[in-house]
């Protein structure tokens, strides 16, 4: 029975530090979550982490993973809806990055081995431009990119 | 090679100083030929390309190539080169 009396006042003292000095401790994992965006064009340039968005994903696994442990001390419900928030937007940008981005399959493109279709067209100035006349001349590296906008 | 407009890739060539050229498949034509078009992937609405590349020997034929599964699939400069270098060493 004194065990108690003697542990409510401190408990209670907590509370109220708690109540006073409100811990804006929750705001760390949307934060973290966010940086992820500009973590990905800062590094658009590196191939790996282009398709793969490692530094991303970590930064939006990490903000989920310090919601949650927010969460274990602090249940008020302005750190429930951080941290739920910050959860699915971890799996918006999954399913965005995985999913949005997937493209139709090549249908017919040729083959390692295939002799590909011939084709004259205008290149930058306007000049017929033929791929038999580039390849004869040496082998030759055709990109198709998807163009500037 | 890219379907966008030839003065639009004269910019392109001009501002980055690239010293080979952009082919210019304005309707898609060629890219249909691949078999790699993607049907509404210009976000203005118009047809693109699926991001390709193709190294492409002497007689015509495919040595090496790789088709994006994603749009920010891009394989890196180094496995490029490292391709043609493994290729120019082939008998």
């Amino acid at each position: 029975m004194q065990g108690t009396l003697t542990t409510n006042p401190v408990n209670l003292t907590d509370a109220e530090q708690g109540t006073r000095r409100p811990s804006k401790a929750y705001l760390i994992g949307p934060l973290l979550a966010l940086l992820s965006i500009p973590a990905y064009l800062v590094w658009l340039d590196v191939s790996l982490l282009r398709s793969t968005a490692l530094q991303s994903f970590a930064l939006m696994i990490a903000g989920t993973v310090v919601g949650l442990m927010t969460l274990k001390t602090d249940r008020r419900r302005r750190v429930k809806a951080a941290a739920i928030g910050t959860g699915g937007f971890l799996l918006l940008g999954t399913g965005m990055f995985f999913f949005a981005t997937k493209l139709p399959q090549p249908a017919g493109a040729p083959e390692v081995g295939a002799r590909v279709p011939g084709f004259t067209l205008p290149d930058q100035t306007g000049q017929p431009v033929s791929l038999a006349s580039l390849y004869q001349r040496g082998a030759t590296l055709l990109v198709f990119y998807r163009g500037h906008w | 090679m890219s379907v966008d407009a030839p003065s639009v890739s004269l910019d392109v060539v001009e501002r980055l100083a690239l010293p080979f050229d952009i082919l210019c498949d304005v309707d898609a034509a060629v890219v249909r030929q691949f078999g790699l078009l993607h049907t509404g992937g210009n976000p203005h609405g118009g047809d693109t390309t699926v991001p390709a590349m193709f190294l492409i020997g002497s007689e015509g034929k495919v040595l090496w190539r790789r088709v994006a599964q994603r749009i920010q699939d891009r394989p890196d400069p180094r496995e490029i080169l490292d391709a043609i270098e493994r290729l120019a060493a082939a008998p």
